[in-house]
């Protein structure tokens, strides 16, 4: 159990927390390994390595007097035998270093794959900077590290950071660092730049204005002696590094870190493959990823199609979205402006419908979204997100569409589907229709907006419904179970949206009424709904996003501690159900439900309506 | 022994050359310090069925498993390659003969006692031959062979010597899977002392997993360690050689031989410590990549300040101009800040 850190604030997978120590080091944070040792500088002490011979016995008394000497409140790193990390598992199964000893107080801890992990606040993944270039394999570590020790701990990669990969390693979960790269660099004339190193007698000016370059050119450092060119290297290469750290955390405050990130990485080969890689993998960085954003979403780099929100939305409207029972699909571009509605085509095209678009369902064609149905148009991030636009889509905008495209139509029957759309989405659904084996009847020969194509459409439409049955009208229901599936999984829009609710106020800020008492109200800011504690009451048997806790009634917030049991399909940014032998309620989860049920320390969910039972 | 599997692994991969069994594998000529002065040396090279305990996997820098040969040579092949041998010494006055097996020349399955008496028995009746070094494991360091050498020699010096590496018997055993303990060298030293046989014992710095601070460290408490026992010791200065448990993790970009800088530290501060004691070092491969190196723009001025000392034993001669490269200012802060890296050794790429 920690009682030293403590995660303040998630983007995704990265945090910003505390260390409290003797003096609280802000994480992610940087410290210069020299002064390990000295609790002045940093209150960080190494018990020391076992490789060094003679100068200690390492038993508890030993640690226990180290204790006593240093106070609870300076963390000591306990005794270790290091090896890098591609070291076979048989050499380090009987070595030396393999015994127990633990002490009270902050402590870190070697993390070796196949070891036993000690209890402790810190953890130091092994080998870590030997693995810089090897994207698979620091992924797999760093991944392996992280699921054997609790959450709430710090993870710290010894000699690796550069302002290079500062952003990609705090991105993927890392929290403290060290100067160690940045004073190696120097030493040998390299200069260090958040886009890459430049060697120093190959550079003609100064990219940098911190107060080490400000006073000098570079022709005053060329000519230096090497001590006093080292000095002032490593001066420049350790503000290079404090600056990208402020920048990367000022992101995270943001919420905008895999924005920046996308860019970021660019800069050396291995870093792009370190994101493509945590990509790949379906549950590392989707596990934190929050489900709502108050930030823009914006997809400018290939990697943007697998963003772990973009990868979740189709997932979802794949898995738990129920289409109305209509048998005619039309298919629309999307549009610039969001919600998709509000934009000047789509009025034209909800105009043009009229009286017949009770007829249609519609599905909106977009990258990186892939589809997005009418009815989740608000909901995270379909009405949140900028991509650059050039009416060329790159092969795999065009794949990922169609994908979507045809796992959609596998999986739910209409009897028409019409395409009202030109260029790049026309190629998405001639492609579609070729791989199901149906046709798709276009309403548009060149621009979707023109008075023909508009008529075209019109007329297809009133042609195909002609003799129809008049469908009931209840678009608000179906919009309010659309969204309720989406963000609580299938079934729970019957549950809270039964046909004799009412829906109140105006779209976008219906409400659901039911029996006269408010379920639910949708949040337009975010599109999702968040419920009364009545709405909990009828959605908790559902058994989806349930957190249970012990016998208390919460006030304000939920601690981790007070949390027994939560669904580890809770993201933050949930909407959660609370449900206590004295309590029941709903909040908003800052934390994942795994993160919630492992950790002993943080807020896990800020309340919204609590009732006592 | 917990690197032996893992050793072996790596040795069945290793394609091996075959070879004459009646050719020793080396034979050179050399000075060392004998008695304080320059004097000429012989060192042979015998090939034998090879190191007991390399042939169980070994020690992790050792390649000189890889000299062996299949066909164990008998008596008649190493009595003519100790013919060739001293062939190469027709033309010296003075010698010194240093003897090697890639094993342990008291052996007796190594060197059959027959043979050990042809060639000790030559040696002491070549009066040329001022001192007999010999290289074995300290577990054939006994009352027994030993006497036997010394009435084979009779009056001439004789020496033998111990590749101890390390006094710490974690290193020796963890990093270099030595198999015998620092108790082991101890009581070989003393049996040889008890019969007026002198001890050699040769250090190595920078094994596998030890960084360069800790490593310049562990060189200097070994030296004050052993003093009492050898008075002469060498440091082997640690490369990458072929088939090695050293070369795979450097091809795995995690191991760097020392620096250069890094033995003239634990020269300069040995010596100063121990005037009476007999330090050398022999750079072997400096200033390449397998070998001990700085920048390798200034690896062969100190690798000859290194031969110098060694021969002189006078720490002035490493008092070149070393502030004047300026990967000195690196080397020290790689001593400082490698003990503080947690597996991930510094190594050159990360400095570039």
């Amino acid at each position: 159990m920690t009682k030293h850190f403590e995660v303040e604030q998630r983007d995704g997978k990265a945090r910003l927390g505390k260390l409290s120590l003797s003096r609280t080091l802000k994480t992610p944070c940087i410290i210069n390994t020299e002064d390990i040792g000295d609790t002045e500088k940093l209150p960080i002490i190494d018990a020391g390595s076992i490789w060094k011979q003679g100068q200690h016995v390492f038993d508890n008394q030993y640690l226990n007097q180290l204790r006593q000497k240093v106070g609870e409140n300076n963390l000591i790193i306990l005794p270790h035998q290091n090896y890098p990390y591609n070291v076979p598992d048989e050499a380090v199964l009987d070595t030396t270093g393999n015994y127990d000893i633990e002490t009270s107080g902050a402590t870190g801890s070697v993390f070796h794959p196949g070891k036993k992990t000690k209890n402790s606040d810190l953890y130091i993944m092994e080998g870590g900077g030997g693995l810089e270039n090897n994207a698979r394999q620091f992924f797999n570590a760093l991944k392996d590290l992280k699921e054997k020790i609790p959450h709430d701990t710090a993870v710290y990669v010894p000699n690796i950071a550069l302002p290079e990969n500062l952003a990609m390693l705090i991105y993927i979960g890392a929290d403290v660092f060290d100067y160690t790269r940045a004073t190696l660099s120097a030493y040998n004339d390299i200069y260090l730049t958040s886009s890459g190193k430049f060697y120093l007698y190959n550079i003609t000016e100064l990219p940098c204005r911190c107060d080490a370059c400000a006073s000098v050119t570079v022709d005053d450092i060329k000519s230096m002696d090497a001590e006093n060119r080292g000095i002032i290297l490593e001066k420049h290469n350790k503000n290079t590094l404090d600056s990208e750290l402020s920048l990367v955390r000022e992101k995270m405050r943001k919420g905008y870190l895999r924005e920046y990130v996308e860019g970021q990485c660019r800069s050396q080969p291995w870093l792009t493959a370190l994101l493509r890689i945590a990509d790949f993998d379906q549950c590392y960085l989707e596990e934190q990823f929050p489900t709502t954003r108050t930030v823009q979403l914006t997809a400018n780099t290939s990697e943007s199609l697998n963003r772990p929100e973009i990868t979740r939305f189709a997932e979802r409207v794949q898995n738990r979205y129920t289409p109305p029972k209509k048998d005619i699909l039309l298919l629309l571009p999307c549009s610039a402006r969001k919600p998709y509605s509000t934009s000047n085509s789509h009025q034209k095209f909800i105009d043009t419908l009229g009286k017949y678009r009770k007829y249609v369902h519609e599905l909106v064609l977009t990258s990186p979204l892939g589809i997005v149905p009418r009815e989740l148009e608000l909901t995270y991030p379909a009405a949140h997100y900028d991509i650059a636009v050039t009416g060329h889509w790159d092969a795999d905008e065009v794949e990922w569409v169609t994908d979507c495209l045809v796992n959609y139509l596998s999986k739910n029957k209409y009897s028409y589907v019409i395409a009202h759309i030109d260029g790049a989405y026309k190629k998405v659904c001639d492609l579609a229709a070729r791989k199901l084996g149906i046709e798709i009847i276009y309403t548009c020969e060149n621009d979707v907006t023109s008075k023909e194509s508009l008529e075209v459409l019109k007329d297809t439409i009133k042609n195909l419904s002609y003799e129809r049955t008049q469908p009931k009208p209840m678009s608000k229901h179906n919009l309010m179970r659309a969204i309720a599936d989406y963000q609580f999984g299938k079934g729970a829009g019957n549950i809270l949206v039964p046909d004799d609710a009412v829906i109140k106020a105006p779209y976008p800020k219906h409400q659901v009424y039911l029996n006269k008492e408010q379920i639910a109200t949708l949040v337009p800011h975010h599109g999702t709904l968040s419920l009364t504690v009545r709405g909990a009451e009828l959605l908790i048997p559902h058994d989806n996003y349930v957190v249970k806790i012990g016998s208390f009634v919460p006030k304000g917030s939920i601690l981790a501690p007070g949390i027994l049991e939560a669904d580890i399909s809770i993201r933050p940014g949930d909407e959660v159900l609370i449900s206590g032998e004295n309590a029941i309620g709903v909040g908003r989860a800052l934390m994942s439900g795994r993160e919630m049920e492992k950790s002993t320390r943080g807020i896990a969910i800020t309340l919204r309506h609590v009732k006592k039972t | 022994m917990p690197l032996n599997q893992i050793i072996s692994e790596i040795r069945n991969r290793q394609r091996i050359k075959p070879s004459a069994p009646d050719v020793p594998t080396a034979v050179w000529t050399g000075y060392d310090n004998h008695k304080g002065k320059r004097t000429d040396t012989l060192t042979i090279i015998f090939k034998t069925s090879g190191c007991w305990w390399g042939n169980q996997g070994g020690c992790s820098m050792c390649g000189y498993v890889y000299d062996s040969s299949q066909e164990p040579p008998g008596y008649k092949d190493l009595k003519s390659q100790f013919q060739k041998a001293m062939e190469k010494a027709s033309s010296l006055e003075e010698f010194m003969v240093k003897i090697y097996t890639s094993g342990s020349f008291l052996d007796e399955n190594e060197v059959s006692t027959d043979a050990l008496k042809h060639i000790l028995q030559a040696l002491n009746q070549d009066k040329r031959v001022l001192k007999v070094v010999a290289e074995t494991r300290p577990e054939f360091v006994t009352d027994d062979t030993i006497v036997k050498c010394r009435n084979l020699l009779k009056d001439t010096e004789f020496e033998i010597a111990i590749g101890l590496e390390t006094s710490s018997d974690i290193i020796r055993r963890d990093s270099i899977n030595k198999g015998f303990k620092f108790s082991d060298f101890v009581k070989a030293a003393q049996i040889a002392e008890e019969n007026d046989v002198t001890t050699k014992a040769y250090l190595l710095l920078k094994p596998l997993f030890i960084t360069e601070g800790t490593a310049v460290d562990d060189m200097i408490q070994s030296i004050d360690d052993i003093a009492p026992y050898a008075n002469n010791i060498s440091i082997n200065l640690c490369n990458v050689q072929k088939g090695t448990f050293v070369e795979w993790m450097w091809q795995k970009g995690q191991y760097r031989p020392p620096w250069l800088y890094s033995i003239v530290d634990v020269l300069k501060k040995s010596k100063q410590k121990h005037p009476e004691t007999i330090i050398t070092s022999d750079p072997v491969g400096a200033g390449s990549k397998r070998g001990p190196h700085n920048c390798y723009k200034c690896d062969q001025d100190i690798a000859n300040a290194i031969r110098r000392f060694s021969i002189t034993q006078n720490t002035n001669d490493l008092d070149f101009k070393e502030q004047t490269c300026g990967c000195f200012q690196l080397w020290k802060k790689v001593v400082k800040l490698d003990d503080c890296t947690y597996g991930a050794f510094i190594v050159d790429r990360m400095m570039q």
